[in-house]
């Protein structure tokens, strides 16, 4: 069984606009996947340090490898930009940036930034394909604005569990969620030898190899 | 000081009708039939949430909590990898789109276009190179009206996702049945519109740290996801708009205030699901 952590903000201490649904986004995701269930830290608990590599930015606070990166699948859900997501404590500067990031190097297969922007379509392969996947499949997120809502994490848990490919899932996800207006996205990377376009939960079907070393980078998005 | 936010003129009507939603109550000899008009004669397995029938080339899966429903084909690759050969145009798409809802589409209200959007996919092998950009195909999308009004929410809309190759890739037509039945005053637009600036979103914000500007706000009826059951769609008032702050310097959000006051108690007496659903901001 894999294993799944959860962050999610909903007070943003002044820093931007608080959030209402947040926490029962990302706990309907840990409490539906079937899965065993590592971590679960909300708003002044969130940080962006924890999924931030060891050594890099500055101040190198980064703990991931206890973290973010010590899991199958992480589900952020919280405000972002194509710059970053964003948390309301500010231990660091609050935003976890790709410049910041390396996941997959210990265990992390799937993260969904259920946050505003960060898959923006103009300049994704470089935020957050090349730098960011060193063995990580897939990153599942939104080329645009997206809603302040509490179902989504729990229908993909529920998708997943239905045994669904990873992408599969989170555009049907996605799309049972938002309005027409918004994009879903994600990024998703393979090697020699890996097919991550047909990964599925652990135990629910065919999980690809990590690709360490990505050859190619493929990035969708379309209307919800 | 306290966050000003501006407003646009928005035109609410004083009374709207209540819209009742009907059960769904699928059957599975319902749900096989339309797998069966959707080309999959496989029996549907009850999943849950789901109904779903399932074969090698296509899935069909009926949502229990509403009349929507999802059609796939699972032998098309989503991301195009056997190469897109033609440019799949715009009329095109519309054609094959509008054939699909005329024959699938809800008979209760009216579908009208709301977009033909891409489905894209960018390939990358070269951190130095520009990706490739591949058209898979392209999505037309749907919005629905009843009683002349419109609804507005996840749970209210239709897409036919067309192929590159100008087949019909997958589709959706999120619904709910839903009648007029007695009317109801709707909220003075000054009320509505203090309720939202009260609500705790904004809560810990100022003058000093933000901006917030409201472009534009319209009555319509919040249906939620077709995956959770509704006893009546809610009347709403949809506002949309930008906040700025210095750690997002552009937030767009789109978000949903009551446009009728609701009464839990009386909700609950009435049988009706999701009553005030979360959605609502206030």
């Amino acid at each position: 069984m894999g294993t799944i952590g959860i962050e999610w903000v909903q007070k943003y201490n002044g820093l931007q606009l608080n959030l209402s649904n947040t926490k029962a986004q990302a706990e309907g995701f840990y409490n539906t996947l079937s899965a065993t269930r590592r971590f679960n830290w909300g708003d002044d608990l969130a940080w962006d340090q924890d999924f931030e590599q060891s050594g890099e930015g500055s101040p190198s606070t980064g703990t991931d490898t206890t973290w973010a990166d010590d899991v199958d699948f992480v589900f952020f859900s919280g405000h972002g930009s194509p710059s970053g997501f964003l948390f309301g404590k500010k231990l660091d500067d609050a935003k976890a940036k790709p410049t910041e990031i390396t996941w997959g190097d210990r265990q992390l297969e799937w993260i969904a930034l259920d946050a505003c922007d960060v898959l923006a379509r103009d300049g994704v392969f470089d935020r957050w394909g090349w730098p960011v996947f060193n063995g990580l499949h897939m990153i599942l997120g939104f080329d645009t604005t997206t809603g302040d809502e509490p179902d989504r994490g729990r229908l993909l848990a529920q998708y997943l569990n239905a045994g669904w490919t990873v992408r599969e899932a989170w555009i049907r996800a996605c799309q049972d969620t938002e309005d027409s207006d918004t994009q879903w996205a994600y990024l998703r990377a393979d090697a020699q030898g890996t097919d991550t376009y047909h990964d599925h939960w652990w135990g629910k079907g065919a999980v690809s190899s990590d690709p360490l070393n990505p050859t190619t980078l493929f990035y969708a998005r379309a209307a919800c | 000081m306290p966050l000003p936010i501006t407003f646009p003129p928005i035109d609410v009507p004083s009374e709207v009708p209540v819209l009742a939603v009907r059960p769904a109550n699928w059957t599975s000899a319902d749900a096989s039939e339309l797998a069966r008009r959707l080309g999959v004669s496989d029996e549907p397995a009850d999943t849950g949430l789901w109904l779903v029938a399932r074969s090698d080339r296509a899935a069909v899966e009926v949502y229990q909590a509403s009349q929507s429903f999802r059609f796939a084909r699972l032998d098309l690759d989503g991301e195009a990898r056997e190469g897109a050969d033609r440019e799949l145009s715009v009329d095109e798409a519309q054609q094959v789109g509008q054939a699909w809802i005329d024959e699938f589409g809800p008979r209760r209200a009216r579908a009208h276009l709301h977009s033909v959007t891409e489905r894209e996919v960018l390939v990358a092998t070269d951190r130095r190179a520009e990706p490739r950009v591949i058209l898979a195909g392209r999505d037309v999308n749907y919005r629905f009206e009843v009683e002349g009004l419109p609804l507005v929410g996840p749970g209210a809309k239709a897409q036919v996702s067309v192929h590159h190759s100008g087949d019909v890739a997958g589709a959706y037509c999120f619904w709910r049945h839903a009648e007029a039945t007695r009317g109801v005053r709707t909220l003075a637009i000054d009320l509505m519109l203090e309720r939202f600036a009260r609500s705790d979103a904004f809560a810990d914000l100022t003058e000093a740290t933000a901006r917030v500007e409201v472009r534009s706000g319209r009555f319509g009826y919040l249906c939620l996801p077709p995956t959770e059951p509704m006893g009546a769609l809610v009347p709403s008032l949809e506002l949309r708009g930008t906040i700025s702050t210095e750690a997002q310097p552009r937030y767009d959000f789109v978000t949903y205030v009551a446009a009728t006051e609701i009464d839990d108690a009386e909700g609950k007496r009435a049988r009706l699901a999701n009553a005030r659903p979360a959605l609502l901001q206030a």
